[in-house]
């Protein structure tokens, strides 16, 4: 477990500490069928083809990337709400994908899903109390008055009302049904919480009272973040480190600060520059270096590196090997044969 | 030169089956040829309805109850439905978020884009297909004259709205509604799809209402930004203006609350408390007071008239950022 197994793995987590969260060469295929009733496997969805990467605990990794590049099945994988086809998910030691489904189901005591929409992923003829309620009652915590102390306890800490308990989801603005989502995550105690584009669906006043609730909890609770979003700026305000996908692959990852102001993967770069900065001074006179085209089928990806096909500063070499992760700075990676910037030479 | 819009003391009006919804509660603006006047603000503040009310599709219950839409020098108020529909795609078009529900599933793209032209040109066949390919080549659409059988599942989000904006083009018309029409798409997606608008507002010299609640969107794309809330403008500026001298405590709400890409954020986001009042039954006085950081007594007793305190510069506060305790004399009553 100390040794890294494959060429794709990063290097041991920064400063020698163990990571809580390590995602070890996770792959993820979908097949795709034909016909209702026989199903023919007509050919395979690569949704994550290889990703490895480590957070350590109390710390926030953000995952951005298109639609489709893969991001919200590696999260999905990491609450083993989707089983891997190959791989490993180390949680505190634990590696989940080698799990039997019972033993995961105790294990989820650990990590949790936030999901986007709020609207859909409350079950609409159940009291407040009862959603909170539920999965402690699945894990069989406490007695009832208990678990009612409890989800005062919740509503207390994502700032709600008690008197909510004995509401339904409809009765909630989406930002106050945001909170309910977070508070339901909350239940068990959790150690990691997979946020999947927590704040897409609410509006910019809402946004931020969700975001930085949030990070409160995480710092009263100790947690450990996983945010998926497409919205960089989001990402960046929130995480530690960032990675970005791309078709099912990792192409970079570094600091939130290192990935804006020094990208070293061209499709990095085309996605910062994409992003709209709300000063007209900047937006205007800024360098457009966003990607042509649009991501390709993730049925049949690009050979070699799979950004090449919408790639700026694509040759020959890119279509035959695909590019390895290199180090491009402390706790910096970007898989790229011509990156915009020297990769440094790996250390020992 | 006159102005392709201009609206005057706009409200409309929601019946729902208990209460009114005043969802445009007297909103004023204008758009000259070849502008792009950005109207932002959150869901319900009425921005959608704004462009819908000009458009005069509005949704059941809706009635404009008082004001004018004047359209290239005409108030479509009066109009009647059928008048309307020889306005709708020739003079006034719109594009929607979602382009998979605002195209017909059921119909190839050649037909959809021909559709508008048989119908406002009573154009034939063979000239509406030659028209279909030259719009889908206008919005960079590869190889039109084969998408023309496709359908639009076939397509992707980005490939749907270019057919979109190709088909709100078809009939030349001199104002665009633009409603959030990338907020659905991928950032990358989303930068080619403004582009394309900016190319296609220069070289057809058509006016944009640009809708979005996205104020990086604005700051890149509008000539001019009015900020919307709970059914009035709050401000109203050229868009630099706008950024650099916001004066509406909202706008300057708004944008303290945005996660910013080139900024390090260190501090806390400013968030904004509370929620946007109901429609059905608004403040009295100034719409933003209760979740303001600045309000005084007065901002819950007295709604703060929306006037030209600067040049081309209006904002309704009673405590604008940036100007001191005396404030400035307003130039203009609007």
């Amino acid at each position: 477990m100390t040794e890294a197994s494959s060429p794709e793995e990063p290097p041991a987590a920064p400063n020698g500490a163990k990571p809580f969260l390590d995602v070890r060469n996770v792959v993820k295929e979908f097949p795709v069928t034909h016909g209702a009733v026989l199903q023919r496997r007509v050919g395979v969805v690569h949704a994550v083809s290889g990703v490895s990467f480590t957070v350590k605990s109390g710390e926030t990794l953000g995952l951005v990337g298109e639609s489709g590049c893969g991001k919200t099945t590696t999260g999905r994988m990491i609450v083993a709400l989707e089983r891997v086809t190959s791989g490993s998910i180390f949680i505190d030691g634990e590696d989940i994908a080698r799990m039997s489904m019972r033993r995961v189901r105790r294990k989820r005591r650990d990590m949790q899903m936030m999901f986007q929409d709020p609207y859909a992923s409350l079950d609409p003829r159940m009291r407040v109390v009862t959603i909170l309620r539920e999965p402690l009652a699945i894990q069989g915590i406490g007695t009832r008055p208990e678990q009612e102390e409890r989800v005062r306890d919740l509503l207390n800490d994502v700032g709600l009302a008690t008197s909510s308990m004995d509401r339904y989801p409809h009765e909630f603005s989406g930002g106050q049904r945001q909170r309910i989502g977070l508070a339901r995550a909350l239940a068990l105690h959790p150690k990691l919480i997979v946020a999947d584009e927590p704040v897409s669906a609410l509006d910019v006043s809402i946004r931020s009272q969700i975001l930085n609730l949030m990070n409160r909890l995480q710092t009263k609770y100790g947690l450990t973040y996983v945010i998926i979003s497409h919205d960089l700026s989001v990402v960046k305000y929130m995480a530690d480190r960032i990675g970005v996908m791309y078709l099912g692959k990792l192409v970079e990852i570094a600091g939130g600060e290192d990935i804006y102001a020094r990208p070293a993967h061209p499709y990095t770069n085309g996605l910062v520059s994409a992003i709209p900065i709300p000063d007209p001074d900047i937006e205007r006179h800024k360098q457009m270096d966003a990607p042509k085209g649009e991501i390709p089928s993730a049925i049949n990806p690009p050979s070699g590196c799979r950004f090449r096909t919408r790639c700026p500063r694509a040759q020959p070499l890119c279509g035959q090997v695909e590019p390895p992760l290199r180090a491009f700075g402390p706790d910096h990676l970007a898989a790229c044969h011509f990156p915009l910037r020297d990769p440094v030479e790996a250390a020992a | 030169m006159s102005n392709v819009l201009e609206i005057d003391g706009l409200k409309m009006h929601i019946r729902q089956s208990r209460v009114t919804v005043k969802a445009v509660d007297g909103v004023s603006l204008s758009i000259a040829p070849g502008e792009t006047l950005g109207l932002v603000g959150e869901s319900g503040c009425g921005k959608s309805m704004t462009g819908m009310s000009i458009m005069k599709l509005l949704p059941n219950g809706g009635h404009i109850i008082e004001g004018s839409i004047n359209l290239n020098g005409r108030d479509v108020v009066p109009l009647s439905e059928k008048q309307m529909r020889r306005i709708r795609g020739q003079e006034v078009a719109v594009i929607f978020q979602d382009p998979m529900t605002s195209l017909n599933p059921t119909m190839n793209i050649g037909n959809q884009l021909g559709e508008t032209l048989r119908i406002h040109r009573e154009a034939s066949d063979d000239e509406a297909r030659e028209r279909a390919v030259e719009v889908l080549e206008l919005v960079g659409m590869p190889r039109p004259r084969e998408r023309l059988h496709d359908f639009p599942h076939q397509l992707s989000g980005g490939l749907r709205q270019r057919v979109m904006i190709a088909m709100s083009l078809v009939c030349s018309p001199s104002l665009l509604i633009a409603d959030e029409p990338t907020t659905a798409l991928d950032v990358t997606i989303q930068a080619q799809i403004l582009d394309l608008l900016d190319s296609l507002r220069r070289e057809l010299h058509m006016a944009v209402l640009l809708i979005t609640h996205d104020m990086g969107v604005i700051a890149g794309r509008a000539d001019r930004v009015a900020v919307m809330y709970a059914g009035k403008i709050a401000e109203q500026a050229e868009t630099s203006t706008l950024f650099k001298r916001m004066r509406h405590r909202y706008t300057e709400a708004l944008v303290e609350a945005i996660p910013r890409l080139d900024q390090e954020t260190t501090a806390e986001l400013y968030s904004i408390p509370g929620l946007p009042p109901d429609l059905a039954f608004p403040p009295k006085a100034c719409r933003f007071a209760a979740r303001c950081r600045f309000d005084t007594d007065i901002c819950h007793q007295v709604e703060p008239p929306l006037l030209e305190h600067e040049p081309d510069h209006l904002y309704a506060c009673h405590h604008p950022a940036g100007v001191g305790a005396s404030q400035s004399d307003p130039l203009v009553a609007v």
